[in-house]
């Protein structure tokens, strides 16, 4: 009855003082500290303390992986050891080096003190500090205490609130002042406060509360619960009429909600309402010690709750689950069980809150245990999930009858003879532990169960510890569970394809699955209970299926969305249409433009002056027709962009629309009996003329242009079939020569001409009348000159005859040369003869050798020896004879007063050409000296940036391809023949 | 003036060898002596130690014991171990690791607190369901020997540290052990004399 009376005191009190009290309470990131490492061998509390506040002051949240990197770092500046992440004892001072070296605060920023005021840590709190205390654990309520850090998060008129990364549930903690105040002292009140840098960020404690306020609003352990039943009654009678302890508050801990506020960021901790939210919670009863015989192989273990929630339970949603996993109950699986793991059902169908239901099993016994302490918990199940309901576990101890009997049995037998005095002690505990523990548990739980039914009937509450939406409450999965840790958010943006994720599974867990199209290599482990996968991201999206399963039933898949964007530089699209130039001339409206595009882009985005678009590619090929209306230069520019952003340099035409002819200003012509050079200019504003076009024909037929002329080219021209044709002469210069053939010499001729520009706008005819000269016959009217150049040699004769030897000449300058008399002269010269080892005079051949004999600049003039058969398919050249050594001599040409036009010294060898090939020796340039060797080259060795390098031509006596040019040199003159 | 100035390096010649001379004594002296049987441990402890009245270090066959009168045992003390007082309650602390300076946490060895209390084993058993029912743990019971062992199982600093209980004579003896480290558990137990 005192007991139930203290209840209520104290439950009043407590919520009085929690009212009235309530004064600070900052939501600080939360970590415990382990993982990594092992609870029972972890000494990360330093380490993990540090990180919460660190990651506090720098906006992220922590990991244990960031855990790990503390311990390296500690190990890399001390040589303390890892110890496998379970890191090793730190001190203030490493905590403050810590601060300063790896998280690069200030010195004045992190501030070691062991000033003992409570009020001073009070004001510290207020002023929004971060501050790490060095204590011990449980506050140094439990004898196995020992030297610990915490986050001091706040404070109210009788406790204190920490973070404790001692405990997987020690987030927001609070401890009575007494205890902390004993705890701190013994640590010579050595505490860190943690100041904000300027340079960082406001740490915004509002901010968090909005991202999650059941950070704060989450379970808050009391430092009386770390308390003895039996030390909270003593200090309940010795306290009861004290204002700053009240007990009692075990049973009815205040939940403590965030009330932000925008003013101050500070969340004051206030009692929560009373609620008619669904609650679950549940009140284990004791079970009495099972004794089985001998040889029994199952036993019948009765579990019995009280429904201490305010929902109903129904047996299809509650249940008994195993504790510890499929592998560790096996042994006790019996074949009447649901599944492996949840042994039965609620045995009635409804249990109303307050009642109290049972739950009957089956328990196999392996026949060589003799005490089985066998644990399960209740569960419900709600949308395929499973939650615990309440805290605690139902422990049942199984003994064999036999074992128990040989101790229970009077004095009498002689084993009993042997049992130590101890050993009888110990025999007496197992005997008595059971009437104690139910006589104790009940007197507990009747007392508590008293409590709460008057709690009830007084204020109309549940439960007080577990008061609130239970959607809100941090239920105790059962099934297989597993959890994300890091990333951190979802869906994530990866800076690299390389990456990896993490996170936590319970101990329900016999295997993770991670269902995703990247490649990676996932491992767990089930004594960490971490998992962790490493892989390769694809480009773009790649989703995350993350099951764990024991292996019958899997849990609720976290799915991740990870987002990975590579980074390069696209190839620039490439233009070929209408032209690979950067600039195009047309007198069309529409022009088509495409070209090739980098495979990856996908999308190609145009801009001008006037128009802007995107261009979808297909098969690395784009195109699209741009319209012009107004004459001038418009700049396309294309980009090439792909699905992540990334882009191409950009690559442009200039698109010219031209639609104004050129026009001819002059035209001239020149013309002698055999030949007709053309001088004509026109000019074009926006495009330059590409092309002058001359058409001849006969005058005598064309007085008036043919109405339907034909046109061939000029030169094709030998006889006129049909007179009404144009022969047709080019040139991309207004200049143009020709020698007229005889069906046009002695003939009135007309001429039309006209221009054509770049955007293919051609002028208007312009015709012109050019008579016939018929003077010429009164002899040359050109000045002579003697500018001629020894251009090929053939000194190693053909394929088909070393003998086939031959020379070729080409007058230089712009007349007509009169060659007359002319000389090819070699060997050597013999002052007392006069002459040279070999003479040829240059005769027309089978005219009178005192006629002139005009060759126009620019032809080649081939010499051939002895037959006109050397190179067979060019007929009348001139025939010498005598012999080309091939070691090489002097070789010239002498005009009429046997003044040397061009010489050549090869007496030390031949300066190119090859006697096995039979490549000729040739000139490269016009001007250079001739005696200079690097101005000839073989031909196979010659290219087309020598300026006289033409295609080879010419066939020699048997057929066989020349390796040379024989009359074919730069000009692109045709042979003359004589 | 010169004589003046000769006495002043003297004196600053003089005062620099006598704080040698005190830095080498004090380096040359031992760091433990054991003053005698009543001698409290303060190995190399660089805070003083004050055991109880009723426990002693005795020594015997050149080895330390602690020697607990009221609750009527010895302790064989390991060359490492050090003696100090229960921070926070009853009993001995018996630990093979130095104490550290104030403001540290972890636990850089291995530690039993002896005691002895008239509460039975089942209450200790209750107190610690108690724990395990707000921590999150499960308490597992095992007998080994004619000790009792209990230890809570969590996700809590020190989960699985045993507490070995033995009830003689109405009392219960009480070993709470802060590490798994069974040579240093097998060495306590071994060495106790109850």
């Amino acid at each position: 009855m005192i007991f139930v009376k203290g209840g209520i005191i104290i439950f009043i009190l407590f919520i009085w003082v929690s009212t009235v009290n309530a004064q600070t309470l900052l939501d600080i990131n939360f970590i415990s500290q382990v993982p990594p490492g092992q609870w029972a061998d972890t000494l990360n509390c330093g380490q993990t303390s540090y990180l919460m506040i660190d990651s506090q002051i720098k906006g992220y949240l922590p990991t244990p992986d960031m855990i790990k990197d503390i311990d390296d770092w500690l190990f890399e500046r001390y040589g303390d050891p890892i110890r496998e992440y379970s890191g090793s004892v730190t001190t203030v001072y490493k905590l403050k080096t810590l601060a300063q070296e790896y998280g690069k605060y200030q010195s004045n920023n992190v501030i070691i003190s062991t000033e003992s005021d409570i009020q001073t840590l009070k004001k510290v709190i207020d002023e929004q500090k971060l501050i790490i205390v060095a204590v011990y654990t449980d506050m140094g309520l439990r004898p196995k205490s020992r030297g610990h850090f915490m986050i001091v998060t706040g404070y109210d008129d009788t406790h204190f609130y920490f973070n404790d990364p001692g405990k997987t549930l020690g987030k927001n903690n609070k401890y009575r002042i007494e205890d902390f105040v004993a705890a701190w002292s013994r640590q010579n009140y050595s505490h860190i406060i943690f100041t904000q840098p300027e340079s960082s960020t406001q740490f915004d404690i509002q901010k968090n509360l909005e991202v999650d306020p059941a950070l704060i609003v989450g379970t808050v352990p009391d430092s009386s619960q770390t308390m003895s039943i039996f030390s909270r009654v003593k200090s309940f009678f010795s306290h009861i009429f004290s204002t700053h302890t009240v007990e009692g508050e075990v049973l009815n801990p205040p939940r403590q909600i965030a009330e932000p506020t925008a003013q101050t960021s500070i969340v004051a901790p206030t009692v929560i309402p009373e609620t008619n939210s669904p609650m679950f919670d549940a009140s284990i009863l004791p079970i009495e010690r099972i004794r089985i015989q001998k040889n029994d192989r199952e036993a019948l273990v009765t579990v019995r709750a009280r429904n201490t929630g305010n929902q109903t339970w129904v047996r299809s949603a509650v249940s008994l689950n195993v504790v510890g996993g499929r592998t560790l109950n096996a042994p006790y699986r019996h074949s009447s069980w649901i599944t492996d793991l949840r042994p039965t059902a609620l045995d009635q169908e409804r249990v109303a809150p307050g009642d109290i239901g049972t739950f009957t099993m089956l328990v196999r016994i392996p026949v060589d245990e003799s005490t089985i302490t066998f644990r399960t918990q209740l569960v419900r199940q709600d949308n395929g999930q499973f939650f615990q309901i309440g805290s605690t576990f139902a422990t049942a101890m199984i003994d064999r009858v036999s074992d128990i009997i040989e101790i229970d049995s009077p004095g009498t037998s002689d084993a009993d003879v042997n049992v130590t005095p101890k050993a009888g002690i110990i025999r007496q505990i197992q005997e008595v532990i059971t009437d104690v523990t139910k006589g104790i548990q009940d007197s507990i739980s009747n007392t508590i169960d008293t409590i709460i039914d008057t709690t009830k009937f007084l204020f109309g509450s549940t439960s007080p510890r577990r008061t609130g939406d239970s959607s809100v409450e941090p239920e105790v999965p059962l099934l297989p569970y597993i959890q994300v840790v890091f990333p951190d958010s979802n869906p994530y943006i990866a800076a690299s394809s390389t990456f990896e994720m993490g996170g936590t599974i319970n101990n329900m867990v016999q295997d993770v699955y991670v269902q995703t199209t990247a490649s990676g290599t996932l491992s767990f482990s089930l004594t960490s209970l971490t998992w962790q996968w490493i892989g390769t991201l694809q480009a773009g999206t790649t989703t995350f299926d993350i099951i764990a399963t024991d292996g019958q039933i899997t849990s609720e898949p976290r799915s991740l969305v990870v987002y990975f964007a590579p980074t390069y530089t696209l190839e620039a699209p490439s233009i070929d249409n209408p032209t690979s130039s950067d600039i195009w001339h047309t007198n069309s409206t529409e022009t088509q433009i495409g070209g090739t595009v980098d495979a990856r882009a996908t999308s190609i985005i145009y801009t001008s002056s006037d128009t802007n678009g995107t261009i979808s590619p297909s098969s690395s090929r784009w195109g699209h027709v741009v319209t012009s209306n107004i004459e001038g230069s418009t700049e396309y520019r294309y980009q090439g962009i792909d699905a992540f952003g990334n882009s191409s340099a950009t690559t442009s035409l200039h698109i010219v629309y031209d639609q104004t002819p050129p026009q001819i200003t002059t035209s001239t012509y020149d013309r002698t009996s055999t030949t007709l050079s053309f001088d004509t200019l026109a000019i074009d504003t926006l495009s330059s003329v590409a092309l002058y076009e001359w058409h001849i024909a006969l005058a005598d037929t064309h007085v008036t242009p043919c109405v339907a002329s034909t046109t061939i080219p000029f030169d094709d021209i030998e006889q006129l079939s049909d007179p009404c044709v144009w022969g047709v002469v080019t040139s991309t210069i207004g200049t143009e020569f020709v020698v007229l053939k005889e069906v046009f010499r002695e003939q009135d001729l007309v001429v039309r001409v006209r221009a054509i520009d770049l955007a293919q706008n051609s002028s208007d005819w312009l015709y012109q009348h050019i008579p016939y000269v018929a003077s010429q016959s009164d002899g040359p009217q050109y000045a002579l000159i003697k500018n001629a150049l020894i251009t090929e040699i053939a000194w190693m004769g053909t394929k088909a005859s070393t003998a086939d030897e031959w020379i070729e000449i080409v007058i230089i300058g712009e007349d007509v040369v009169d060659v007359h008399n002319w000389v090819l002269v070699w060997g050597n010269y013999t002052t007392e003869l006069g002459k040279y080892a070999n003479e040829f005079i240059l005769t027309r051949h089978g005219m009178n050798p005192d006629e002139p004999l005009y060759i126009p600049p620019g032809y080649p003039t081939l010499f051939e020896r002895t037959d006109d058969t050397t190179i067979s398919d060019i007929d009348n050249s001139f025939i010498y004879t005598g012999a080309l050594p091939n070691t090489g001599t002097y070789i010239a040409i002498l005009n009429a007063n046997r003044e040397i036009v061009d010489e050549i010294d090869n007496t030390g060898g031949w300066f190119a050409g090859n006697n096995t090939t039979k490549a000729t020796m040739m000139r490269r340039t016009i001007g250079g000296d001739s005696n200079d060797p690097a101005n000839w080259c073989t031909y196979t060795d010659c290219t087309p940036a020598d300026f006289l390098w033409a295609p080879q031509r010419g066939i020699d006596s048997q057929g066989n391809a020349i390796l040379g040019t024989p009359g074919g040199p730069a000009f692109g003159m045709p042979i003359l023949e004589f | 003036m010169e004589d003046r100035t000769q006495r002043i390096a003297y004196s600053i010649v003089g005062l620099i060898a006598l704080f040698v001379i005190v830095i080498t004594w004090i380096q040359v002296q031992p760091k433990y002596t054991n003053g005698g049987l009543l001698d409290v441990d303060t190995k190399a402890s660089r805070t003083e130690v004050v055991l109880p009245e009723f426990v002693s270090i005795a020594l015997q066959d050149n080895k330390r014991v602690l020697v607990h009168e009221q609750d009527r045992y010895t302790l064989l003390l390991e060359d490492n171990w050090s003696v100090y007082p229960n921070n926070f309650g009853e009993g001995i602390s018996v630990q093979d690791f130095i104490e550290p300076e104030p403001g540290y946490g972890g636990m850089p060895g291995c530690r039993v607190v002896l005691n002895n209390s008239e509460a039975t084993i089942i209450q200790y058993i209750q107190e610690e369901e108690y724990y395990c029912k707000n921590n999150l743990c499960i308490v597992e019971v095992s007998n080994e020997s004619d000790w009792i062992i209990v230890k809570s199982i969590g996700e809590f600093v020190g989960s699985g540290d045993p507490t070995y209980l033995q009830e003689i004579d109405n009392e219960t003896y009480l070993l709470h052990f802060s590490c798994a480290n069974d040579n240093f558990i097998n060495t306590v137990t071994s060495n106790l004399n109850i």
